[in-house]
């Protein structure tokens, strides 16, 4: 059964490619979209998604903010999307400090018909790696 | 590249909300934290987009924006002050949002508005005033006292949960109150890590409830096993572990080692995104100092790991960023924030002493050298320097070649940050649908064709004769009527003249509007060239011989339509360039290994030329002799001129491979290539030089619509040659110097007809003398598809409009006579 995929991203646009790179792998099925923390919590919640991807900056509640509370409360894996988390910044490291279990990029670069072979292809592996399921063929 | 059409209606849509909301928030600025937030979150999205689709100025622009808004944040500028340069950000995110959606074009950020946003980033600038960052505030749970209950419970058990005892009834009653992941937790096998991860979610609660931190003891246990199992878990992109780091993270949480636990953290982010090759690079960067460290086995030895920055600035050169000192990454980028831009410069050391003092001459004058790389294997050695300078490239050129006129110190010189190009002034542009220029272009083509026909008619002979003959008249007539007639006469004569006026202005207005519109109609030709270098890549790679692609000219313009009718042709010849005129590896004697293709446009008035050369083999002519020969495209034994072999290679299915290659093969010859040229309105031709290499010359009008051709007649009918393809104009009686002569008439199969004038015309054969009955005038002709019938006559080229609405044919040159 594919596992339950929440996106949380105050970006339409982003939430849309996102929600383009999970369709492209069987193991995924996108239960829900939320544009801030707080609705992603209560999406959290009501959903209870295996996989939860998740922006940092966001109206409403930041990504960090939900973390804090998703940390004692769950449920599944969180996969952090942002491009306000540089490698080895404070950002990134406070996020798997509250136990998501990697932070990845944003997709970037032209986006065009192979973009969800491209650039999703290490947002899919970030995702398969966090939810312990081997890497697609 | 383009975007796909769906996520170009929702990047339009959003990026222009958050435009506006930049906008408003902007022109009635607020130091309220909420309204900062609104601000930057702007800004973070519209960085975001443009990563995602790939504009990297919009981003760069965005970013910068985004930091300025960063330091408000921590209230360390005030909005009111930077509102200024961030509605300058603003608008020219605009203008690159219109250029990307209109043209598929990303905009240089322009460097003022960098400029301008950079000095708001400048510490010692921002007002000491600012009140400090409101701290976000936790939201309490205090109204579950069941919560508070638990966490002393917890923080009661710490001591028995660090020895490794489980709770099973803190398991329940954590999974009771909703905290499932403290639950899974406090049911986890016990050890370091587990111990780790609980302190923090311990600490986090306490947060949430509003209550103070609780003390919980240092836990006690041999962390070395762990880092044994990191140090052993290999770490290449198919089985890395990031999990391994993080629970050697948490447990020098548990154990109170900060630092370490930061150095940790920083490995298992690293490790977790290791397809991305910064994290790739920056592992392999410090795979030494980690592999030494974990060996250890203590954390004391990872502390000094984790302070080391491992995020590398974007705008430095990968290779430099690994090998500058940190004082030196700081001046780059303060000179890069300061405008200047960043050079590699390759030069060779250990040379001459004044060699080397021309060349520390040179440098001194340039400007900062950052750091340098020795080139690996290099004989002499030759260093890479990364150069700050505030003068721009062409400035160093020019400095460079006084100091070094025979390049013997410095072999290349490139600027090496993209970030601080030097960038062409914005003009504004909004986007049009493409149906709608062509519309006009369509619309701008008739009218031309309305306005010929009225200068024509004004112009017309018979204006001036029925003019003489109503003088006349009046001279006859004499009295009363020939005073009306001369009144009606001189009314008529002032008409003609403000019509002629009328006209005049007309025409000038047709000629700026035909410039107008011809830009609408072209395109950077570099647009052409984005295929080409994977087209020579994959050739290349195929044949096994090292290629390198040269390209030059990539922003001189051309028309659209000639875009789609030239891409396979050039295509084809750059193919068939490192096919077949690169000569196999080992084979090219005294020249460099790597073979140099070179394709590169330029302008010349009204024509664009595209030559494409290698510097392989050139064009065997015995070769190309002896298939003629066999092909029985030649008699044996006739005499060629070095223009006639080349033109040989130009007909239909001549190829002097004996192995169809799968590459150029599939009998599609250069004749192809040829006759797309000509339907596009141009000609070919080719040079060539045994050992040297070969050249393809493509010479094509900038316009594909309007030509300038001399108009000429035949059996009373006009005709057109292309007047790019006359060499001159000779009157019937002169002589053609013995080139080779054909009647136009009998080219056509018309009857014959006196000579009334020759027409030399140049042709990748040899010249041909073109006798004709009547050589009329030069003229600007506007193209029609030809139709498909007459397509197939190899001496006809295209069909043109006169003025006057009478159709015209073209003829080609090449296809005529033999």
């Amino acid at each position: 059964m594919a596992a339950g995929v929440l996106i949380i991203d105050d970006s339409p646009t982003m939430r849309r490619i996102l929600r383009e790179i999970i369709a492209e792998d069987d193991a995924f099925a996108v239960l829900g979209e939320a544009a801030d923390g707080e609705a992603g919590l209560a999406a959290m919640a009501r959903l209870q998604p295996t996989l939860t991807l998740l922006d940092i900056e966001m109206p409403v509640m930041d990504g960090l903010a939900l973390l804090r509370r998703w940390a004692l409360r769950g449920p599944g894996q969180v996969l952090v999307v942002s491009s306000s988390a540089p490698l080895g910044g404070d950002v990134a490291l406070e996020a798997m400090r509250l136990g998501a279990t990697a932070v990845v990029a944003k997709p970037s670069g032209a986006l065009s018909l192979d973009m969800a072979q491209q650039r999703g292809a290490d947002l899919l592996r970030a995702a398969r790696i966090a939810l312990g399921l081997p890497h697609a063929a | 590249m383009p975007l796909e059409e769906s996520l170009r209606a929702e990047f339009a849509a959003e990026t222009e909300e958050h435009l506006d909301a930049i906008e408003a928030g902007l022109n009635a600025p607020s130091e309220a934290r909420s309204a900062i937030d609104a601000l930057f979150r702007a800004f973070h999205s519209l960085k975001g987009m443009s990563d995602a689709v790939g504009a990297a100025g919009m981003k760069a622009l965005a970013h910068r924006a985004e930091d300025a808004l960063g330091l408000a944040r921590q209230g360390k500028l005030s909005v009111a002050r930077a509102a200024p340069a961030l509605l300058q950000a603003g608008d020219a995110l605009r203008l690159a949002r219109q250029a990307l959606l209109a043209r598929d074009e990303d905009l240089a950020p322009p460097p003022a508005v960098l400029a301008a946003l950079s000095a708001l980033l400048e510490p010692g600038q921002a007002p000491a005033e600012a009140p400090p960052p409101p701290q976000a505030a936790p939201v309490p749970d205090a109204l579950d006292p069941l919560l508070a209950t638990l966490l002393s419970m917890l923080v009661e058990a710490a001591p028995g949960l660090a020895a490794g005892r489980s709770e099973p009834e803190l398991v329940a009653a954590c999974a009771e109150m909703g905290l499932h992941r403290l639950s899974a937790q406090l049911d986890a096998p016990p050890g370091l890590p587990r111990t780790g991860r609980l302190w923090r979610m311990i600490a986090l609660l306490a947060e949430q409830l509003g209550e103070p931190m609780p003390a919980l003891p240092r836990a006690m246990g041999d962390v070395a096993p762990l880092l044994a199992a990191l140090a052993a878990a290999p770490h290449d992109a198919a089985t890395h572990d990031a999990a391994l780091a993080g629970d050697a993270a948490d447990a020098a949480h548990a154990l109170g080692e900060t630092e370490a636990e930061l150095a940790l953290r920083r490995l298992q982010d690293l490790r977790a995104r290791l397809p991305d090759a910064d994290a790739a690079s920056a592992l392999a960067r410090h795979e030494p100092a980690w592999a030494l460290a974990l060996r250890d086995g203590s954390l004391a030895a990872l502390r000094g790991l984790g302070l080391d920055s491992l995020a590398t600035d974007a705008r430095l050169p990968a290779d430099f960023a690994a090998a500058l000192s940190p004082s030196a990454t700081r001046r780059a980028l303060a000179a890069l924030a300061a405008g200047q831009m960043l050079y590699r410069v390759r030069a060779i050391t250990g040379g001459a002493p004044e060699d080397e003092a021309a060349l520390e001459f040179w440098l001194r004058g340039a400007g900062e050298v950052l750091g340098s790389i020795l080139v690996p294997g290099s004989k002499p050695p030759q260093l890479d320097l990364l150069l700050a300078s505030a003068t721009a490239e062409e400035g160093l050129r020019a400095a460079l070649a006084l100091a070094d006129p025979d390049k013997r110190n410095v072999l290349s010189l490139v600027p090496a940050a993209a970030a601080a190009a030097p960038m062409a002034p914005v003009v504004p542009s909004l986007r049009v649908r493409q149906d709608v220029v062509d519309n006009i272009i369509t619309l701008a083509a008739e009218m031309r064709a309305a306005a010929a026909a009225l200068s024509e008619a004004l112009r017309d002979p018979s204006m001036a004769a029925a003019m003489a003959a109503i003088s006349a008249m009046e001279h006859r007539l004499g009295g009363s009527a020939a005073r009306q007639l001369a009144a009606a006469t001189g009314q008529i004569n002032a008409l003609r003249n403000r019509m002629s006026g009328a006209d005049s202005r007309l025409g000038l207005s047709m000629r700026q509007l035909d410039e107008a519109v011809l830009e609408l109609r072209v395109v950077p030709v570099g647009t052409l060239f984005q295929r080409l270098p994977r087209a020579v890549r994959s050739v290349a790679d195929g044949a096994g011989k090292p290629v390198r692609l040269e390209l030059a000219g990539e922003d001189v313009r051309i028309d659209r339509s000639l875009i789609e009718l030239l891409a396979d042709p050039l295509l084809h010849l750059v193919r068939n360039a490192v096919d077949h005129g690169i000569e196999p590896a080992g084979g090219r004697g005294a020249k460099p290994a790597e073979a140099v293709v070179r394709v590169a446009a330029e302008r010349l008035p009204g024509q664009v030329q595209i030559i494409v050369s290698d510097d392989g083999g050139g064009i065997d002519a015995t070769r190309v002799r002896r298939v003629a020969e066999a092909r029985g495209l030649i008699a044996p034994g006739t005499m060629l001129s070095e223009a006639a072999t080349h033109a040989l290679l130009l007909r239909a299915g001549f190829s002097t491979r004996t192995e169809i290659t799968d590459v150029s093969g599939r009998g599609v010859g250069l004749d192809v290539v040829h006759d797309a040229v000509r339907r596009a309105g141009g000609h070919m031709s080719i040079a060539s030089q045994m050992g040297q290499g070969t050249a393809f010359t493509l010479t094509l009008p900038t316009s594909a619509a309007i030509q300038p051709v001399l108009l000429v007649e035949a059996g009373g009918h006009p005709y057109a040659v292309p007047a790019g393809r006359v060499v001159s104009v000779l009157g019937a009686e002169e002589d053609a110097g013995g080139l080779p002569m054909l009647a136009l008439e009998a080219a056509l199969g018309l009857p014959w007809a006196p000579c009334g004038g020759v027409v030399v015309l140049e042709r990748p054969a040899g010249p041909l003398a073109l006798r004709v009955a009547r050589v009329t005038r030069r003229t600007d002709l506007l193209l029609r598809p030809l139709h498909p019938g007459l397509a197939a006559r190899p001496g006809l080229a295209a069909v043109g409009m006169l003025g006057s609405g009478e159709p015209v044919l073209v003829l080609e040159p090449d296809g005529l006579g033999g």
